[in-house]
């Protein structure tokens, strides 16, 4: 491909939150009718790096510049006026409307006396998909069409304006594989028409599959920028991940445990024929990109969702949990990934946050005593060195890694036999991330049998006694921490075939 | 730098917040608001009134707000738990009729004809919950719909006229008194005592307040949501069916048409006594002294020959500024 100069640069660009660099100085650009994908792990800077080349955020250095004029992006109407556009992972369209109207949101063709040009629009709408090789009836309520088709109508809304970037975030996070080459069709032919793509995604396989160039970041630093033709997924997964674990995480001896927890065939909603166990005094570490179907699994396990086939053993003995409240009485518990949607109760009280599921411990009969409530949640806050003022303050006013130890507070309490922890440590800071890793270690080493769900391999490494690692709701790969490799980690998260990766 | 300064402040105030802690345990500030309005009311009505402050008046009073007190009490669960019941109103007139046909028309037991009302109302609480927990029908719309089916039903057993002739031993029930207390502030003020205690400290009542105050955490947390829900419509039918008796016995006749704003100004009394639409929030006790507000109001409006067309808008006003000032007052913090 003859590839002039970069039309669109960002050169030592940076952006600082509290507390971390989030980018230091990065430099990104990219060529007409060329596909530059992003990579790296969560946490590297991608999300922050697009939010500001599509003027969501402003950086706090560096400098944008559009055909070699210096830009400034105000917001992202801003952007889209200068020809950049983004199409966040959460489509944002009305599915209730028409196929047409999505494309056409307020740039609708309007004939005599304003009024919106119907026949003309849908006409419209019908070339501009069939141009992407999709057949649709634009008159049809978006709804109708699969994800892959309204993931391409957002790419239609966002390019028609004459755009000249596009960005896309973790286009296929939300669809499968046959969908994913109609998306990637639709890329190809925009290209080809001279709009630079930038490409963001966990995904390897897709990167090389689609991209031209290849950018890593990795802890908010600029690694590399590679042609694709020239490069393996091995040194692109090098740069992503070459570093040390560092004094996050305990000193590890091993323990021999016995089986605590076993699935056999199971299968349900996203994931089907796990076989995993959990044994006593370890930690088990599921690894997996985000949508790999581990969430979903826990869930199944604790109750929330339905299983469609498959048998969960506690203690050896098959058991049957219809609900939350069924686990929870075995033993079970389950910690959320996000202690805002579902695990906490933000506006209450630490107190009675710790209360939700410890109402039989701290009752006498119906009556809920109060003075023992108060003894179980101190205790837990000096075991757990939460920092609050006092017992009764909103968790509204709490950090995030204060508000995550309450949520481990509360299931803690229960003393469980089972502790599925999913992304421990999301959004929280360095010190409490420290103290949440001793205290999953301190449990297990105590007997319980605790699961890890993260998609920080640091933590997966770190932790675990055991990795077992899934890829599309499938468990694809086994390992001890001391025989692998972080590299081969990721190459089967990402399912790139390696020699040694053990399927048990 | 702000946080900064805002940890600053806040351990400034520490001392003078644990103080406000305990007064707000015992009481909650939304209570101490709602008591100290009822008693300005009573003093300016005092003032401008002879007939106010006698014992007739405030029997009168307490006679009238029974019936919406005993539902205020349901309707106060189901806020928390963060739902509401318009149909209360029509359950009420169809109950009171269910009961009065059973003693008039079919001359059964008193005890029976009470339990035949009780159960159209659970009945119709069960109907709700169902709708709201199996079928996730938005409790506006579903109890909207079951608010115009029941009355549908009443003015269709009765074809509008009311059910006369109640005896006069049952009127009792509505009209009587023990020590000098009406018998329906009595029932009201036993299930408001029992209720407001067991929200406090018991540990079946307190799950509510997970409910309303995050349902997808609460179904985590291992407490049963949806019955939680259901149970909470069962109880504004029983607690409106019970109402709907109680007004029957004291009228000594069955209005099909009767109550027909019964579930808003209930609501209302809730809302300004601390409740919030979006759940987890509120007491029993708060809820009622809302409620004893309003009639307050309206009595002080009666009293002073303020015509009934007008009350509306002071009502109406009443509850749009202590909404407001509430979420005034939170914006500060």
């Amino acid at each position: 491909m003859v590839k002039p100069t970069p039309f669109f640069q960002a050169t030592e660009i940076s952006k600082r939150y509290p507390g971390t660099l989030a980018l230091d100085k990065v430099n990104f650009d990219l060529y007409p009718g060329e596909v530059h994908a992003l990579v790296g792990e969560n946490g590297a800077g991608k999300s922050t790096l697009m939010s500001i080349l599509a003027g969501v955020i402003r950086p706090d250095g560096g400098t944008l510049q559009m055909d070699g004029n210096p830009i400034q992006l105000r917001d992202p109407h801003d952007a889209q006026a200068k020809g950049i556009s983004i199409v966040f992972q959460e489509l944002a369209l009305s599915p209730n409307m028409s196929v047409a109207e999505n494309i056409f949101t307020n740039s609708q063709p309007v004939g005599m006396g304003g009024l919106i040009h119907f026949s003309k629009m849908y006409d419209q709408a019908h070339q501009t998909m069939e141009d992407f090789g999709i057949e649709i009836n634009p008159r049809a309520p978006l709804r109708n069409y699969s994800l892959a088709v309204q993931q391409i109508v957002e790419i239609t809304r966002a390019t028609h304006r004459n755009a000249r970037v596009l960005l896309l975030d973790e286009p296929t996070s939300a669809i499968g594989q046959r969908e994913t080459e109609q998306l990637f069709q639709a890329i190809r032919s925009l290209s080809k028409s001279g709009v630079g793509v930038v490409y963001v995604s966990h995904k390897l396989d897709e990167v090389f599959a689609i991209s031209d160039r290849i950018t890593v970041l990795k802890d908010g630093k600029w690694m590399a920028t590679l042609n694709t033709a020239d490069t393996s997924v091995d040194e692109v997964v090098h740069f992503m991940v070459g570093r040390d674990l560092n004094a996050l995480f305990p000193e590890r001896d091993t323990v021999q445990g016995t089986p605590v927890l076993e699935t056999r065939n199971l299968s349900g909603g996203k994931f089907s024929n796990v076989s995993l166990t959990a044994y006593s005094g370890q930690i088990l570490g599921l690894f997996g990109l985000t949508g790999a179907g581990r969430t979903e699994l826990a869930r199944a396990i604790f109750g929330i969702d339905p299983v469609t086939s498959g048998d969960i053993l506690l203690d050896g003995q098959l058991i049957k949990v219809r609900h939350p409240g069924d686990a929870m009485r075995l033993g079970i518990t389950y910690i959320t990934e996000d202690r805002k949607i579902d695990g906490l109760f933000l506006e209450m009280s630490i107190k009675d946050n710790v209360a939700a599921t410890n109402l039989e411990q701290v009752s006498q009969g119906e009556f809920i005593n109060n003075s023992w409530l108060n003894r179980l949640t101190k205790e837990l806050v000096q075991r757990l060195q939460i920092k609050v003022r006092n017992l009764d303050q909103s968790l509204n006013n709490v950090s995030g890694g204060n508000q995550q130890k309450v949520l481990f507070s509360k299931w803690l309490a229960r003393n469980p036999k089972v502790l599925i922890a999913d992304e421990p440590t999301r959004g929280v800071d360095v010190g409490s991330k420290a103290d949440i890793h001793r205290l999953l270690y301190e449990l297990a080493r105590q007997g319980a049998a605790v699961v890890i769900i993260s998609s920080e391999l640091p933590e997966i490494m770190g932790l675990s006694d055991r990795i077992v690692v899934m890829h599309q709701g499938c468990m694809v790969a086994q390992y001890l921490p001391n025989d692998v490799t972080e590299d081969k980690i990721v190459a089967s998260a990402i399912s790139v075939k390696t020699e040694n990766s053990n399927s048990h | 730098m702000e946080n900064k300064n805002l940890i600053k402040t806040t351990l400034v105030n520490d001392k003078k917040n644990n103080l406000l802690l305990a007064l707000k345990r015992t009481f909650g500030a939304r209570e101490m608001v709602m008591v100290f309005l009822i008693i300005a009311t009573c003093i300016i009505m005092t003032i401008l009134s002879p007939y106010f402050l006698s014992l007739r008046n405030f029997v009168a009073i307490a006679r009238g707000f029974s019936m919406e007190g005993i539902v205020a009490v349901a309707m106060g669960l189901l806020l928390i738990v963060g739902a509401f019941d318009l149909s209360v109103g029509s359950v009420m007139a169809l109950c009171g009729i269910v009961s009065a046909v059973m003693i008039v028309n079919m001359h059964l037991p008193y005890f029976v004809a009470v339990l035949g009302g009780l159960a159209t109302g659970a009945l119709i609480g069960v109907i709700n919950g169902l709708l709201v927990t199996r079928i996730h029908i938005n409790p506006l719309i579903a109890t909207l719909g079951m608010m115009t089916i029941v009355r549908g039903i009443a003015l269709g057993v009765t074809e509008g006229s009311p059910v006369i002739n109640v005896p006069e031993n049952f009127a009792w029930l509505g009209q009587g008194n023990v020590i000098g207390i009406p018998v329906p502030f009595f029932i009201m003020f036993v299930i408001a005592l029992v209720v407001d205690i067991l929200l406090r400290r018991g540990r079946t009542l307190r799950q509510l307040y997970y409910v309303g105050g995050n349902q997808k955490a609460a179904r985590l947390s291992g407490i049963p949501v949806d019955r939680i829900i259901l149970l909470s419509f069962v109880g504004t039918g029983l607690a409106a069916a019970l109402g709907g008796i109680l007004t029957m016995a004291r009228l000594t006749s069955g209005i099909p048409t009767a109550f027909d704003s019964v579930a808003l100004d209930v609501i209302a009394g809730c809302v300004i006594g601390g409740m919030s639409m979006a759940g987890g929030e509120g007491t029993i006790f708060g809820a009622l002294l809302g409620v004893v507000f309003m009639s307050l109001i309206s009595n002080a409006m009666t009293m002073l020959s303020v015509s009934v067309y007008w009350e509306g808008v002071v009502t109406g006003a009443i509850l749009i500024i202590a909404v407001g000032a509430d979420m005034f007052s939170r914006r500060k913090l």
